[in-house]
């Protein structure tokens, strides 16, 4: 019988295990998912998390609800950053190409949450599936000068039954057929959609004026009380916050996967190297930081990184010092970063939108995700309707940005332009892959516990900067249809040097070609025999949709093909 | 996920308190929680308090609404800059509820008479990381073991850390007012502070106004947001749980909260246009950004 729930500090599951199938590094939204798996199918497992955690009894077999440790507290988890990377002690460093010099920035650049959960904790949840069109991009369009467009290895089709049974699991709300251009589905979503936001109800009324076809978003979020999580109350603070109810299903499966007692998750863990054997095909361990900072290690049968685009690769380059990298015989380690260049229309408006209600994003359109080589039309992407839903946020631009004081400043913070009466149009374009576009090892910068950090060059290609000047007016025009007194497009990446895009995609590229790819049609390294890919790194495009739903339909794929590589597809819904 | 970030807007610029009403009983939060726990520790001395005081009266007055000085913004600085003398660093507050609110009454979704404990004030431990990274903050990169690593890297930064920002920020504000003391500088009129306060280091400015937002509007655990009346006055709801914003009836489907509405707009909330100041910087920014005014 399974020691659960666990006694041991900074151990979540059964602190007994010492034997392990697979070594997974990263609780987040792909290694919860693929622990899930291989968990309910009896292997064991053990989990690396370089955060903490803060739900309290998520191993708990005892019938009720982990308590998160989450509340509407924007200090916390906004401002002092609480399930953050702290680039003051753990920096990284960007520049926009190799001729500006070894970088041009060192401080916080993309990061993602440290935290058991991941960055499925702070995220809204958003959960459209991509598109057909998107797995052949590279057959679609051709020769893009510049980029590095490429077909994955694996169709729609393929990953659909994946897609079905992650929404299943997660608990997706959302309604087959309200989105004219999504592709086909096998079944309708398991939860309805939940209310929509004042603001979706205004933006909407403008898209609908213009010719689009607004609705309400798919996402992880429970519109009903589903497979023991409560419905969710539209507390407010949602995305950026983890859920102090537990309606988000941010750490569904990963509870799951502890529930089996096949699986010991190590949290305050941080993983620091993958050791191989001689022959250099083969990891034997993983070396780690304990939450004291010590060294330790880890051993199982088969390791799955899961750490994050960026962090998966610093990972592999960590573990080949003064080599190519881990895993790296194509020289594509590190290379095609993506993220989403979100194109930002604000417009400003005299209706008092109280985004600090709803669930920070509750629609948009699809749209703007246009069609492959039709100039009119180009390839952008899905479009949000966001509010802001911050005050200490709100307020920062009028006593910080603009240095106001006094009555000017008062007025600013009573109209609230740019908070509570901002209606926002945001713009997930599609990033095409650029192979200069990549993560590798910053050559002087460390981090406090002395490991090289990052260091991300990007710029973007023409191919997203043209889909943003189409559908830029556009959106100034929506929201004029709206009802706004002001829209403009913000500037890109909000006037700052590096993209904000959350969404770290690519580095680790799938595809049936060793020469050009670094991970195969199953997240496993065509170099590395036990070493597999399940967070966003393997993507060989980028689509035009938030990626988590299908990052985590790979992952399932991936364990699925783990357990049984004839029917990965059969052994992926098991309970627990 | 889509979050509105401050830094979307860096480009776009051209870029004596009066006494207050008390407000009604908020229930959770009231001062006998607080009172159950040791005092939290405090870093300025009462000269530098008043000085903070006094710049921070100028840069957000009192008037109709609430001002640094009404909401006791500073008390939320003057606890963070001494938060690890306290027994348990008082830096992120526990949850996931502060009792502010009530649980739903299962039945209607409505309000019950129920609140649950203030878990805010229950705050949480630190871990290696986090606690390193706070020193850093607080103390300055030289406090901790490889805290200046990356020292001699081109573009590195190393801090003094904040509470030294603070101590020399108060000293280097009198010295541009051209004051010996706390007491001439209160004295001063807010535009002759003001005018001070540009003159000391940008890092000490930058920190002051940084630190008056959060306590402006933060949850009242922390010090500042006295009374709530930051968030009351500036209309912001504050934390909802766990009564949240929809509510189930009893056939099951989610519904409005009649007194705080989540999809239609909140007649207390009405549209209005902006004040004439506000409309103009608006404008402005709007046009030079390649926008457009609509009316």
């Amino acid at each position: 019988m399974a020691n659960l729930p666990s006694t041991t500090a900074n151990v979540l599951g059964d602190s007994s295990l010492d034997r392990f199938d697979a070594v997974i590094i990263g609780s987040g939204a792909g290694g919860g998912t693929a622990a899930r798996v291989l968990a309910t199918n009896g292997l064991k497992v053990c989990i690396l998390e370089a955060g903490t955690n803060y739900f309290l009894g998520l191993d708990d077999p005892a019938p009720g609800m982990p308590i998160p440790l989450f509340s509407n507290d924007e200090l916390k988890l906004g401002a002092r950053g609480l399930i953050e990377q702290q680039a003051l002690i753990e920096p990284r460093t960007f520049r926009a190409s190799a001729d500006r010099g070894d970088r041009e920035l060192i401080g916080a650049v993309n990061s993602l949450p440290k935290t058991v959960g991941g960055a499925a904790v702070h995220a809204d949840m958003q959960c459209p599936r991509f598109n057909d069109v998107d797995f052949r991009l590279g057959t679609e369009l051709g020769d893009v000068p510049g980029a590095s467009f490429a077909d994955w290895p694996l169709t729609y089709d393929e990953l659909e039954p994946f897609y079905a049974t992650m929404e299943r699991l997660e608990g997706v709300q959302g309604m087959a057929g309200a989105d004219p251009f999504a592709s086909p589905r096998s079944g309708d979503y398991p939860l309805p959609p939940g209310p929509t936001m004042y603001v979706h109800q205004v933006l909407a009324a403008g898209a609908g004026a213009v010719g689009l076809n607004p609705f309400a978003l798919p996402a992880a979020r429970n519109s009903r009380p589903y497979r023991g999580r409560p419905a969710c109350n539209d507390c407010g603070l949602c995305s950026m916050y983890g859920c102090p109810i537990n309606a988000k299903g941010s750490v569904a499966l990963l509870r799951d996967a502890l529930l089996t007692g096949n699986v010991q998750l190590r949290t305050n863990s941080i993983a620091t190297r993958l050791r191989t054997d001689a022959s250099g095909r083969r990891v034997v361990a993983v070396e780690y930081l304990d939450p004291e900072g010590n060294r330790a290690e880890v051993s199982g049968d088969r390791y799955i990184l899961a750490a994050s685009a960026i962090e998966s690769a610093r990972l592999c380059l960590m573990s080949d010092p003064g080599g190519p990298g881990l895993g790296n015989s194509s020289g594509q380690l590190g290379r095609n970063l993506m993220f989403h260049h979100q194109t930002i229309c604000v417009g400003i408006y005299q209706q008092d939108f109280h985004g600090e209600r709803g669930r920070s994003v509750t629609g948009g359109f699809t749209d703007f995700r246009g069609v492959p080589n039709d100039p009119a039309r180009p390839l952008g992407g899905i479009v949000e309707f966001g509010a802001n839903s911050e005050k200490i946020t709100d307020s920062l631009i009028y006593l910080l940005d603009f240095s106001f004081s006094g009555t000017q400043l008062k007025a600013f913070l009573h109209d609230s332009p740019l908070g509570s009466r901002l209606g926002a149009l945001i713009m997930q374009g599609e990033d095409a892959p650029q192979s200069t576009n990549r993560v590798d090892l910053d050559p002087a910068v460390r981090d406090i516990n002395g490991l090289p950090v990052p260091r991300i060059t990007y710029q973007p290609h023409a191919f997203e900067l043209a889909a943003r000047e189409v559908y830029g007016p556009k959106m100034v025009e929506l929201h004029g249809a709206a009802g706004a007194q002001f829209a403009l497009v913000a500037p890109i990446f909000e006037g700052a040097q590096t993209p904000a895009s959350r969404h770290i995609l690519g580095t680790l590229r799938m595809g049936d070609d060793p020469r050009t790819s670094v991970t195969d049609r199953f997240g496993r390294f065509h170099d590395v025999e036990n070493l597999y890919s399940a967070d966003g790194a393997p993507m060989a495009t980028s689509s035009g949709y938030n990626p988590t739903i299908t990052l985590q339909a790979l992952a399932l794929r991936t364990a699925g093909a783990i357990v049984d590589p004839q029917r990965p597809e059969a052994v992926v819904e098991r309970e627990v | 996920m889509f979050r509105i970030t401050r830094r979307r807007f860096l480009e776009l610029a051209g870029a004596s308190g009066a006494t207050l009403a008390p407000v009604s009983f908020v229930p959770g939060c009231s001062d006998a929680d607080l009172d159950t726990a040791a005092p939290p520790a405090k870093f300025f001395t009462p000269e530098e308090r008043q000085v903070i005081e006094e710049v921070a009266s100028a840069i957000i007055p009192e008037d109709a609404t609430v001002g640094a000085f009404g909401a006791d913004a500073v008390e939320l600085i003057d606890r963070f800059l001494a938060a690890f003398d306290n027994e348990r660093p008082l830096i992120y507050g526990g949850g996931p509820f502060s009792g502010r609110q009530a649980y739903p009454d299962p039945a209607t979704g409505m309000p019950s008479d129920e609140f649950p404990p203030n878990a805010f004030l229950e705050f949480l431990p630190l871990t290696r990381m986090q606690e390193l990274s706070l020193r850093v903050q607080l103390y300055g990169s030289s406090s901790v073991p490889n805290g200046d690593i990356n020292a001699g890297v081109p573009g590195a930064t190393t801090t003094p850390g904040l509470r030294a920002i603070y101590r020399d920020g108060v000293a280097s504000l009198l010295t541009a007012a051209g004051v010996a003391s706390a007491e001439e500088f209160a004295a001063l009129a807010d535009a002759d502070q003001l005018a001070a306060l540009g003159r000391t280091p940008s890092e000490f400015q930058r920190a002051l106004r940084e630190n008056l937002a959060e306590g402006m509007f933060s949850a009242p655990e922390y010090g500042g947001n006295r009374d709530l009346r930051g968030w009351i006055d500036y209309h912001w709801d504050g934390d909802s749980q766990p009564l949240g914003y929809t509510y189930f009836g009893t056939d099951g489907l989610p519904y409005d909260r009649p007194d705080r509405p989540n999809q239609v707009e909140d007649p207390n909330r009405p549209a209005r246009p902006f004040s004439p100041g506000v409309e103009s910087f608006v404008n402005t920014i709007t046009l030079a950004q390649g926008g457009k005014r609509f009316f």
